[in-house]
């Protein structure tokens, strides 16, 4: 007999145990797992009829009200930004309708995981909160579900750009549910303004030549009318390009049009805002942003609607100046036709490869198309852009503890009014949108004139856009 | 003269067993170098094969995939943001590898010294930072040198001088920031290398230089640093590729600012592939980074062929 063992003898007997163990340490978990679960579904078919049971007993109570079978059931997920409005929808949805389940887990890094999750067809959440040009990419590209039918019989009760940005031209068809209205304004503190001899400004009538002159001189005492980070912030030119009745990529999806004269036009306003001095050079909402107005350094600011909800979690305190801000127009000027601009408004959209499509209509309907489920969702901070609710006593007796007093809201109804009809951003917007924040600084410092800059802006921005523009 | 008759006898040739057969005689020890093979062609030759298909071709993630030839590598050669980002890439890279080396050494003569008191604190207080998140790291070195509130700018001004705007508007400062994190974080594991070859080194050698007649300079210059060649070479090479993949530090402290001077080909690469979801040029990019570093570390080894002799 063989007494030494060998390596390979030895190799082989390790081998052959370890797959042995594998082997045996699997095959009898798989029949007590399917013991368990043949119980489980025994258990729950009992708990059916125990259910059943009860139904019957509801419904011989209220037997012409509620229909069971009418009953919507099952899931619902949502994905968006943490401390979502759509959430705060969804506690009387869910009060509505208690058989669907709602989850929102709002990933991090929904963006690419809901591409991902398109692309394989699986994994999708049934809502999800789209920026207007992410919306109209993924229209276009026919992924998400058509709500044409749903939203046709009510788009009147909604601003036609809403509904403009929830249209994919491509395919004739309209893929979002109209959310947040991003209207905006120059918000800032009444009380420093009248410390620093500005109390009776007469906003109806204030140009940009006055708000810079205004912006220059509070900055020479220290305080500052507006953030400007000096890399560049192309929601000012947005904005201004969106008074001025223009558009960075023309309606049809196919031209990048903010090298033309309103876009020229409106980089020379947010020059001239650079110029005075006025703004704060600090990231957008970065910590130095919020202590800078909590401090009262930064004393006004170009935001939309939506901020509220974030400002009202910065600005608690009356120390901290809660209860001092007021909003007011944007300034007017020569070619400006339109006193407030667009940053933000997503809408909710429903990805094809949800598992719960019907709930997720049923729900868009109830969160953005009636006064309980707008009520809702706009006491956070958006806007529903839904008429009747902008029209409501609900929304407009709405109170803020950072505006006191003050009916916030009637001037955001007003303010809807003077929504532009001529400004767009289907997909391929944010190609160009990121360059013009990038190229920005040139202009304003001063090395390529207006009408350079912009035509690098254009130029650059080509090869991106035309990679994500709809074909 | 007798003949002596040698028999030759044919070399037995065996008959060449198919592959299959001897698969099969060896299956055990197929199955137990098996999980790397495995693993390796699904998360790493897989993937290759398909971003190399990707990058001939236009894809955003969703919808059919469009072939191009080599439209992707042309775009990616004019992006000036390309060129911008390979210049402040080499630019980090000129910097920080030999100044990086030089603390290094410089330290790890320091900590070899043998009356050292804490030696064994202080080595590991120096490799600390190696092991720290960039990440979190990055969040502490953006508030000591924020323009507004920054520890930096607040300890200048207690001095009477100008607060420096390091992150947002300055270059040069944005660059200098960038630098101290990347030398912070990596220099222990570096300092920790010089170390061991340091400790390696005979003491007979020191002996004999010092019987020769040299000082403590000329036994640095002419035995310590040449006996540590290999280890100045292995890190040249690793670095090198590092800071050529360099992302986290710009990413988190200036986002590629200000006007695009701390962006670095990684920060490039990931604003096309994920920002603007070009899969198809992300990937044209991504082998053109590959093949830029594999040229660098063809030339260094070429280069440290020669040095070494």
């Amino acid at each position: 007999m063989e007494k030494q063992l060998t390596r390979r003898a030895f190799l082989t007997a390790c081998g052959a145990s370890l797959a042995a163990t594998s082997l045996a340490a699997c095959a009898p978990k798989v029949v007590e797992v399917t013991t368990v679960v043949e119980k489980e579904v025994e258990k729950v078919v009992k708990e059916t009829v125990v259910v059943e049971k009860e139904v019957e007993k509801i419904v011989e109570q209220t037997v012409e009200v509620v229909k069971p079978a009418d009953q919507p059931t099952g899931k619902l997920s949502f994905w968006g930004h943490d401390q979502h409005p759509i959430d705060l929808a969804a506690e009387g949805f869910t009060a509505k309708y208690p058989e669907i389940e709602w989850e929102s887990p709002h990933p991090a890094d929904r963006g690419p995981l809901i591409t991902a999750a398109m692309a394989a067809g699986s994994g999708c959440p049934d809502l999800y909160w789209a920026e207007a040009t992410e919306a109209q990419d993924w229209g276009c590209n026919d992924l998400l579900t058509d709500l044409t039918e749903e939203l046709l019989p009510v788009r009147d009760d909604y601003h036609p750009l809403k509904i403009n940005e929830t249209f994919i031209a491509k395919t004739g068809k309209h893929i979002g549910w109209p959310g947040d209205i991003s209207v905006s304004g120059w918000y800032y503190r009444y009380d420093k303004l009248e410390e620093l001899g500005y109390g009776d400004i007469d906003f109806e009538t204030l140009t940009y030549d006055d708000f810079c002159l205004m912006a220059s001189e509070i900055a020479k005492q220290g305080y500052y009318t507006f953030c400007f980070p000096a890399d560049g912030w192309s929601a000012l030119f947005e904005y201004t390009l969106h008074q001025l009745g223009g558009t960075t990529v023309s309606q049809d999806g196919q031209t990048i049009t903010a090298g033309d004269e309103k876009g020229i036009q409106a980089m020379s306003i947010v020059k001239q805002l650079w110029d005075s001095g006025g703004g704060l050079d600090v990231e957008w909402w970065s910590a130095p942003y919020w202590a800078s107005v909590q401090e009262g350094e930064l004393i006004g600011d170009f935001a939309a609607a939506w901020a509220k909800g974030f400002w009202e979690a910065q600005l608690k305190t009356p120390e901290q100046s809660a209860g001092y801000w007021r909003i007011a127009k944007f300034p007017t000027g020569p070619g400006i036709k339109y006193r407030t601009g667009v940053w933000g408004g997503a809408q909710l959209v429903s990805p094809k490869c949800a598992e719960n499509r019907d709930n997720a209509i049923l729900f868009m309907k109830y969160a953005l198309g009636t006064l309980e489920g707008t009520a809702l969702c706009g006491g956070w901070g958006i806007v529903p852009s839904y008429r009747p609710y902008l029209s409501s006593s609900l929304f407009t007796a709405g109170r803020s503890h950072i505006f006191g007093d003050w009916a916030f809201n009637e001037f955001w109804a007003e303010q809807e009014t003077e929504l532009s009809l001529e400004f767009f951003r289907p997909a391929g917007w944010g190609a160009v949108d990121a360059v013009i924040g990038k190229e920005m600084p040139p202009i304003l410092e001063g090395e390529l004139s207006v009408e350079e800059g912009m035509a690098r802006i254009v130029e650059i921005a080509t090869a991106d856009f035309d990679r994500t523009k709809c074909q | 003269m007798s003949q002596v008759t040698v028999a030759h006898r044919p070399p037995l040739v065996r008959p060449a067993k198919p592959l299959w057969k001897q698969v099969l005689a060896h299956w055990m020890d197929y199955l137990f170098v098996a999980p790397f093979f495995v693993t390796f062609l699904v998360f790493s030759v897989y993937p290759l094969g398909w971003a190399l298909q990707l990058s001939f071709s236009q894809w955003r993630g969703f919808g059919p995939m469009e072939f191009v030839g080599l439209e992707n590598y042309r775009v990616m050669f004019k992006d000036p943001y390309i060129v911008q980002s390979l210049v402040n890439t080499l630019q980090f890279a000129y910097i920080l590898l030999p100044t990086g080396i030089f603390i290094s050494i410089l330290f790890a003569v320091i900590l070899n010294i043998r009356d050292l008191k804490g030696r064994g604190i202080f080595r590991t207080i120096y490799f600390l930072p190696f092991v720290t998140s960039t990440v979190i790291v990055s969040i502490v070195f953006t508030q000591l040198f924020d323009d507004h509130m920054g520890w930096v700018n607040q300890g200048l001004e207690a001095i009477g001088l100008e607060p420096v705007r390091w992150l947002r508007r300055s270059p040069w400062a944005a660059k200098t920031v960038i630098i101290l994190l990347t030398h912070w974080g990596g220099i222990g594991y570096n300092v920790l290398l010089f170390l061991g070859g340091l400790q390696g080194i005979e003491p007979e050698i020191y002996e004999a230089a010092k019987i020769d007649g040299a000082n403590e300079w000329h036994t640095f210059w002419r035995v310590t640093l040449p006996l540590l060649r290999p280890i100045i070479f292995f890190l040249t090479v690793v670095a090198t590729i590092g800071l050529m993949n360099m992302f986290n530090q710009p990413y988190m402290l200036t986002e590629g600012g200000p006007r695009g001077h701390t962006t670095t080909l990684m920060l490039r690469l990931f604003e096309v592939g994920i920002r603007n979801q070009r899969y198809g040029d992300a990937s044209a990019f991504g082998f053109m980074i590959g093949i830029l570093v594999i040229a660098i570390s063809a030339i260094q080894i070429r280069l440290q062929r020669s040095w070494m002799g």
